[in-house]
């Protein structure tokens, strides 16, 4: 089961898109500003963070990178505006998975948690995998 | 409305009135794709519960209930957001050469309020020049104002709010966009503001006083029969 988590803040929207999503089986949270999304992600992990662009207080931007610092395997999929195609490119270069234009395709949206959730878990085996190889080396005579 | 000003001068303001326009439409429209965007889930939503396959389909009470206020919400969100974008739209119409300073600052709130809840700062309103007229086209005192709001919210510490007062003095409507300058550090006065204020034969003043910063836009103007 997917954890996602929806970051927006126009409740109509988290609490339908939430709905739909677990009718799809993830388990979802939802938050309506930045902050508290950054405090989230210090407590739990999630297999995708779904971000819309325009919130009061600090910015989609400027989540990405807080969420990005604290995690940065995190796998974020940004939810932008008409028009701000620009932005959405600014958040791929600095970390994004992903960004959709707003209304989003909801099979598109399902697809691209799906995608979050297979990097997050090949990450999880990579770093195992060099963790163990880390300590066949030291160990290795 | 641009005699006297240098080509160099004239051309930044016309650059800044296209700006007025298209941050403001930009605004609104993001605001409309979110209100779009609601209703497009919970049409999806609808067309979810429509095909679990049951045959009568049974949808529970509450839950329809819920969807339809979401509807009827957004429905009057979008066409508040609609009137709003016309009658900005027509601020600009040849045929209209007197602007109410109490209404166009009203609009203003309203153009300014998602741009404003952004930053986490209020925009309050104060309007006592009922009747006042000021001969120019209304767009010319949107634009005025979206000068002096511009700096104003980029310097406005959050939480704190940006007053916006007409008032009637001897020359005519005088509009004040006051806001605090504790922790506001140094606000530059726009020079395009100061121009277009020369074009509308009016003039800007500013005022920093008691841990407040003021600009004053004082219109040649008079009081409607």
């Amino acid at each position: 089961m997917a954890k996602v988590l929806i970051v927006d803040d126009e409740k109509d929207f988290t609490e339908t898109l939430s709905e739909r999503l677990e009718s799809r089986g993830m388990e979802v949270e939802t938050v309506d500003n930045g902050l508290k999304a950054v405090d989230k992600v210090e407590n739990k992990s999630y297999d995708a963070v779904v971000l819309d662009l325009a919130m009061p207080g600090i910015d989609g931007i400027e989540t990405l990178k807080r969420l990005l610092a604290k995690n940065p395997d995190l796998q974020v999929i940004l939810l932008t505006g008409q028009g701000t195609v620009k932005s959405g490119v600014e958040a791929i270069k600095l970390g994004a998975m992903e960004f959709l234009e707003k209304p989003p395709n909801l099979e598109n949206l399902v697809a691209r948690i799906k995608d979050a959730q297979s990097r997050r878990i090949m990450l999880f085996e990579k770093k195992m995998q060099d963790t163990i190889e880390d300590i066949l080396k030291k160990k290795s005579w | 409305m641009n005699e006297g000003l240098s080509p160099q001068d004239r051309d930044r303001l016309e650059q800044s009135g296209r700006e007025c326009f298209g941050r403001l439409t930009a605004s609104l429209s993001h605001e409309l794709n979110n209100v779009v965007s609601i209703i497009d889930q919970n049409t999806g939503l609808m067309s979810d519960l429509l095909a679990t396959g049951d045959n009568p389909v049974v949808i529970d009470r509450t839950r329809l209930e819920k969807i339809v206020t979401r509807f009827s919400t957004q429905a009057e969100r979008g066409t508040a957001l609609i009137r709003l974008l016309n009658t900005f739209a027509h601020s600009v119409d040849e045929d209209k050469l007197a602007a109410d300073p109490a209404e166009l600052v009203r609009l203003t709130q309203s153009l300014w309020r998602r741009a404003a809840e952004m930053r986490r700062v209020e925009i309050e309103i104060e309007t006592k020049a009922g009747g006042a007229e000021i001969p120019v086209r209304p767009f010319l005192v949107l634009w005025a104002l979206f000068l002096a709001l511009r700096g104003a919210l980029d310097k406005c510490p959050p939480g704190q709010a940006i007053k916006i007062k007409t008032e009637m003095s001897s020359t005519g409507p005088r509009i004040i966009v006051d806001m605090p300058l504790e922790g506001a550090g140094e606000i530059a006065v726009s020079a395009d503001l100061e121009n277009l204020m020369n074009c509308c034969q009016g003039w800007l003043y500013t005022k920093k006083e008691a841990g407040r910063f003021a600009q004053e836009l004082q219109f040649k103007g008079h009081s409607s029969p």
